[in-house]
């Protein structure tokens, strides 16, 4: 059984129904609608970026689905940056496709993709210093001096742990 | 460059436009993208409409001029000085590839000297522009095909500085030309993602890299302030919240306050000033994370379960900064700071246990009466003396609703009801042991007892009925650990035994301390014995293999307590010594010497305090918290 989605720049996608209910989005929409061959619009995911969450969820389409329980004290002290072999891979792309994917797991609302996504902008980040993340995501440090000085100030607290 | 070439880049454009304007009636209204988008498709707008030729005018018409900066990679880079300063370098993410540089109507010629002192013009405005350019050959040329890296492109330059025309002229061709390098493909995701994403991305990292985040821009400074990141961070620091001190404060650790009350009561004052944070912003995913499934059943779980700490996170009414500063700086003076002592005076024998919760300190003793002190904000006071037991009391445990159990060395194990009038309080006596009961320890469910005997008993504690006897030791069992369905006991002829409870089967046995052991925790992944061979060895519960062993103590290692999320053990020894150790590392961090006049029996250890229990008859609180600083949040 096949659905088809269409992306905002208007391209089709037939997917098998398995791999496009990784996307609790898509998944409550079918239910909602029942059997039907109506396409279903994504007006907020373009082709590539649809292509690019369709090889996500076609390769995970076994996985078991997550449950939608609030992560309890003890997960988040256990929330670890480790992404799998395969999603690693899958992950290596430009900021702007991390940026979009990003997006569009969270619309689709498919969160193993989600949480991939954004492992890797926390990856990104870890080790690096203020101005390294700067560079790294082009940002202009809008900061005054005395600001810079005070924000120190305010963290030292936090050093030397 | 070919025909086939520039329909290409006309698809592409068109295409990006098709995206671009579709975007704009989306739902992505709450982020910053949409109004992003819509600048740049409005500006797009004007020449991509206009049918896209070899010859269309990009560069020329005012309309296009626009363009031609607003899409601009990196303006302080490319811009030449008569560009004005206005233009930002936010719009990098939606670049459209600039038109070929022919359809510009440009003269060009061969690349020669002029190319090079047209662009170190430039190279006083910014000098890492000037080598991209002046090796064409080589560096960021590799990015671009074959076929464009010999396309041979210069521009006349008369040597006077560039006007406007000729400037964008530039940056439009810069811009193809940055297409493609790494560095310009930097764009804040943090910025441009929703703050709910961005915030659950912070969730994913440790405190040095907070303390960076902080400091990168105004708009991340505001994303790691968030109260979400900073209570993230308390947890992954493996710190722990007593949900029975917020409930005590008039929190439900399940829901925050729906309006911030007025911090006057004397009970509330205890937490207020981690209290009551008012949210900047972000409201919604404030409610989102604090609203768990139906409050009651949840609650009602807590009841029974466990004490601490809290199985679902705390609410987001507290100052999470406040609250994890606070928490950190404990751990600081831990190490460091003299602690204030202070003793308790009660019992007219030796003290063989101590058990502490918070709220009270529970001790017992060779003369046969329990003592329960109060403590929480205030100085300890004696609040009860429970007589039953017909010997020494050996080993007790408290959980917070009241409910104890007592082993003694008259062989029997006493259930207590401590908030019944005292009449009432001993609810059962458990008669199974033919010996001393030396350790004990209970969940929500059971009742695991341990014996000179050299059996340990399972006890169901809604019935109070013995669910099972393991049997397998060869001396007395000194002490037990027990976690869900796995026991850990060990025993004064050096054995060491992991079972599974349900079955009464053994799972593993643990070789390696040389004489007897005295004493063991057994908590998450941690497996920790204390050993009359004066070592404390650390196991791998999994394998049944000695991670580390620690040596120090100059006499038996009587009794152990540890804060896994900390890492932290505190160890106490016949040597009269009192030590604190990092698991990870295996270093000793402290040493108390003489805190007791004689061998000191039990120990426990909570947040800022270690109680510790003697045969000198006294119990012995160290506080390594000032006074005046309130600790009772923490578990």
């Amino acid at each position: 059984m096949t659905v088809t989605l269409v992306t905002s720049d208007n391209e089709q996608f037939r997917v098998e129904k398995v791999v496009a209910q990784r996307s609790v989005l898509i998944k409550n929409m079918l239910e909602d609608v029942g059997e039907s061959d109506q396409p279903i619009p994504l007006p907020n995911v373009t082709a590539p970026v649809l292509r690019k969450v369709l090889e996500y969820c076609d390769h995970h389409q076994t996985d078991p689905l997550p449950t939608g329980d609030e992560p309890s004290a003890d997960e988040s002290r256990k929330r670890t940056t480790d992404i799998s072999e395969w999603d690693q891979k899958f992950i290596t792309v430009d900021q702007e496709m991390l940026f979009e994917i990003i997006l569009a797991a969270n619309y689709l609302d498919i969160k193993p993709l989600l949480d991939v996504g954004c492992k890797t902008v926390a990856n990104m980040i870890k080790g690096k210093s203020p101005e390294e993340i700067r560079k790294l995501f082009n940002i202009v440090n809008d900061f005054t001096p005395e600001e810079e000085a005070q924000i120190k100030k305010e963290n030292e607290w936090a050093e030397d742990r | 460059m070919s025909d086939s070439d520039q329909a290409r880049t006309s698809w592409k454009l068109s295409t990006r436009r098709g995206n671009l304007s579709d975007r704009e009636g989306t739902e992505r209204s709450s982020s910053k993208l949409t109004r992003l988008f819509q600048t740049i498709s409005d500006s797009v707008s004007a020449p991509a409409n206009s049918p896209v030729s070899p010859t269309a005018e990009y560069a020329f018409g005012p309309d296009s001029r626009r363009n031609a900066v607003l899409l601009d990679v990196t303006p302080e880079d490319l811009r030449p000085p008569s560009v004005a300063e206005s233009v930002t370098s936010r719009f990098t993410l939606v670049l459209p590839p600039s038109p070929p540089p022919h359809t510009l109507q440009y003269p060009f010629t061969n690349i020669g000297a002029q190319q090079t002192v047209s662009f170190d013009s430039f190279s006083r405005s910014n000098k890492r522009f000037l080598p991209k350019f002046k090796t064409p050959n080589s560096g960021p040329a590799r990015l671009f095909s074959r076929k464009r890296k010999h396309r041979q492109i210069s521009y006349e330059f008369d040597g006077e500085p560039l006007d406007g025309e000729e400037g964008e002229l530039v940056v439009v061709d810069d811009e193809a030309c940055y297409i493609d390098n790494s560095r310009a493909k930097g764009m804040d995701i943090l910025r441009l993602l929703p703050d709910e994403l961005s915030i659950y991305i912070l969730l994913f990292v440790d405190l040095p890299v907070i303390l960076s985040c902080l400091a990168v821009s105004r708009h991340w400074q505001r994303l790691a302030s968030d109260n979400v990141v900073w209570r993230s961070i308390f947890y992954r620091a493996g710190f722990s919240i007593d949900s029975n001190a917020l409930r005590q404060a008039g929190f439900s650790p399940l829901q925050a306050p729906a309006t911030p009350q007025t911090p006057t009561s004397p009970r509330l004052s205890s937490i207020s000033k981690f209290a009551y944070y008012i949210p900047a912003y972000s409201s919604s995913l404030r409610e989102s994370v604090t609203s768990f499934g139906t409050a009651q059943s949840l609650e009602s779980n807590l009841q029974i379960v466990r004490q601490e700490p809290l199985s679902v996170p705390a609410p987001l009414s507290l100052d999470w900064k406040t609250v994890y500063k606070a928490r950190v700086i404990i751990e600081k003076l831990l190490v460091k700071a003299s602690p204030t002592v202070t003793k308790l005076a009660g019992h007219t024998d030796a003290v063989y246990c101590v058990e502490y919760d918070g709220d009270k300190i529970v001790t017992g003793s060779r003369d046969r009466t329990i003592c329960v002190w109060t403590i929480r904000n205030s100085a300890p006071k004696l609040k009860m003396t429970l007589t039953g037991h017909q010997a020494s009391v050996l080993c007790l445990q408290i959980d917070h609703t009241g409910y104890m159990v007592s082993g003694s060395s008259d062989w029997t194990i006493i259930v207590w009801d401590l908030n019944a009038p005292p009449e009432n309080r001993i609810v059962d006596t458990l008669r199974e042991h033919k010996g001393g009961v030396l350790d004990i320890k209970m969940d929500a469910h059971y009742i695991v007892s341990c014996s000179k005997d050299s059996c340990i008993c399972v006890w169901d504690r809604a019935t109070r009925k013995l669910f099972r006897k393991l049997v397998g030791h060869k001396g007395p069992v000194n002490a037990i650990g027990f976690q869900d369905d796995r026991v850990v006991s060990v025993s004064g002829d050096g054995s060491m035994i992991l079972w599974d409870m349900l079955s009464g089967n053994r799972i593993r046995t643990f070789e390696g301390h040389e004489r007897g052991l005295a004493c063991v925790v057994f908590k998450d992944d941690w497996l920790i014995s204390g050993s009359n061979d004066k070592k404390i060895k650390i196991w791998d519960p999994r394998t049944g293999e000695c991670l580390n062993t620690l040596s120090g103590h100059d006499h038996l290692v009587r009794s152990l307590s540890f804060n896994p999320g900390t890492k932290r053990l505190v160890s106490t020894s016949y040597d009269r010594s009192i030590r604190i150790w990092d698991v990870v590392t295996g270093k000793c961090l402290r040493e108390f010497l003489n805190v007791h006049d004689s061998h000191i029996f039990d120990v426990v250890f909570r947040v800022s305090k270690i109680i510790s229990a003697s045969h000198d008859k006294g119990v012995v609180i160290m506080d390594f918290a000032p006074s005046e600083m309130d600790t009772s949040l923490f578990a």
